[in-house]
């Protein structure tokens, strides 16, 4: 767990400010395909239904709320 | 509830009907709002209130070899306001679901006794519920600072959910480097069918913080650290634990017991991921997310997409998901039965608290198409399959299940 933590951290800071790329350049950053969370009318109800079906939760995109029933 | 509503098993259809109908009608009602309120906008453009407005539904299908469908209509809106800082955002969602899986089986047994001219391999009955959720948002965006605050709220006959988040995001180094924290407050109310004296409540509070690189102009990074910290009642107040025997309540257990799990729960995710676009036409992305808490779950997440555009502003995606867990810290398939002298303290019959793992593979394909110079409308569908598989879960031992997502969004 400390390893992990650690290990995340690390790689948050050292990657900080390191790069810099200009508005200019970030035109295929922008683009649908490269957004970490989808398409978020897709991912909604696909998301909920895999999240109460596992024992673990969190991380990625938020998955709603309540109990989650089906 | 989860799936183990072994209510009265007198859940009338006329009122689960009645409840899809409005759902539905409330999907009708806010994608028509919202376009409605769209082309106001446009209509209006010297009053300059909106600069933007999107109004979209779309319905989600599932159906597993557990017994188990799932329906779930969504529609949403989302408006950027004149000064093109402030974003208001809502959604519906309902999930429908008619479900006979192995929770309602198994607790079938206990709370309906069989009844007269049914066999062993009658089928359980299906129960047909319906869970309502409610989302808005709204965000400002100030120079390098987003400031934005959300709630939700979950309802179902015999479960409350409210939820408040406030979230800030925070460019940094010319936008390179972006940093987002969000805390969220829930507070739930579990009820019991049939027992309007149940009511229990659970407390949940979160934290999330989200880095984000990009590495390149072809190329982006995110670290995410997920916590969560629960307290309250988070067993289910309709499944029964057998002791002794193949613990089966249905089985040769001697004795059923309420499930019992702790009531204080410190749940932690760690996200990293990163997309790479390979030219105009082409990206992938990766992920992998390490869980942990302290009921004794762990697992291990892996993501992989491959994303083509064989055209301008459309996109066919290929994901693929593992998963793997351990079992919480007092999961046993089976109970030995009861001994005065050294009592079980915690017992369930979750089987998302057993050890388990499941493969995912699921295409979407989104497209834009423009109606008129300032509007464009966009469609998107997925399928997807996903194996789960419970080596230690008496009764089940795998489940297979497909779903499909259609959808509609109007930009104006």
């Amino acid at each position: 767990m400390r390893l992990v933590t650690a290990t995340v951290l690390l790689i948050a800071l050292g990657l900080g400010g390191c790069v810099t790329i200009q508005p200019w350049e970030r035109g295929r950053l922008a683009q649908p395909d490269m957004q970490f969370g989808g398409a978020e009318e897709l991912a909604a109800a696909e998301a909920h239904a895999t999240e109460v079906r596992e024992g673990s939760a969190g991380g990625f995109d938020a998955a709603g709320g309540g109990c989650g029933c089906n | 509830m989860r799936c183990t509503n072994a209510r009265t098993y007198a859940v009338s259809n006329a009122t689960n009907n009645a409840g899809a109908t409005t759902g539905v009608a409330i999907v009708a009602l806010l994608a028509v709002l919202g376009t409605a309120w769209g082309a106001s906008a446009q209509e209006d453009e010297d009053s300059e209130v909106f600069s933007s407005v999107e109004a979209g539904a779309s319905i989600f299908v599932r159906g597993d070899t557990d017994r188990t469908v799932v329906i779930s209509p969504r529609a949403s809106t989302s408006v950027t306001l004149a000064d093109e800082r402030t974003t208001v955002r809502g959604a519906y969602m309902a999930d429908i679901w008619t479900s006979a899986s192995i929770d309602i089986r198994t607790a079938a047994s206990v709370r309906r006794p069989r009844q007269a001219g049914e066999g062993e391999g009658t089928p359980a009955r299906s129960i047909t519920e319906q869970r309502d959720q409610i989302d808005v948002s709204a965000q400002h965006e100030f120079d390098d600072v987003t400031i934005g605050a959300s709630y939700y709220f979950s309802g179902e006959h015999d479960y409350w959910s409210h939820g408040f988040g406030l979230r800030s995001v925070q460019e940094l180094f010319g936008g390179s480097t972006t940093f987002e924290e969000s805390a969220r407050f829930i507070h739930d109310t579990v009820g019991r069918a049939g027992d309007p004296n149940f009511s229990r409540p659970l407390e949940s509070a979160g934290l999330r913080l989200v880095f984000t690189q990009i590495l390149n102009p072809e190329a982006i990074l995110q670290v995410v650290y997920d916590g969560t910290y629960r307290t309250g009642f988070q067993s289910s107040p309709y499944r029964f634990v057998g002791l002794g025997g193949d613990g089966q309540c249905a089985g040769t257990a001697t004795l059923c017991i309420p499930e019992v799990h702790p009531n204080e729960r410190v749940r932690s995710a760690f996200v990293l991921r990163a997309r790479f676009a390979f030219g105009e036409a082409a990206s992938a992305g990766l992920g992998y997310r390490f869980y942990i808490d302290d009921w004794g779950v762990s697992s291990h997440t892996a993501t992989a997409q491959i994303a083509w555009i064989p055209a301008r502003q459309q996109i066919i995606t290929l994901r693929y998901r593992f998963y793997t867990q351990t079992a919480a810290g007092f999961y046993h398939s089976t109970y030995p039965e009861l001994n005065p002298a050294n009592p079980v303290r915690f017992v369930t019959r979750d089987r998302e608290l057993s050890p388990t793992f499941s493969n995912r593979l699921a295409i979407s394909y989104q497209g834009t198409a423009r109606l008129t110079e300032d509007a464009s409308m966009k469609l998107a569908l997925a399928v997807g399959g996903t194996a789960f598989v419970y080596p230690d879960f008496v009764g089940l031992e795998e489940v297979y299940a497909v779903d499909a997502t259609f959808s509609v969004t109007l930009e104006l």
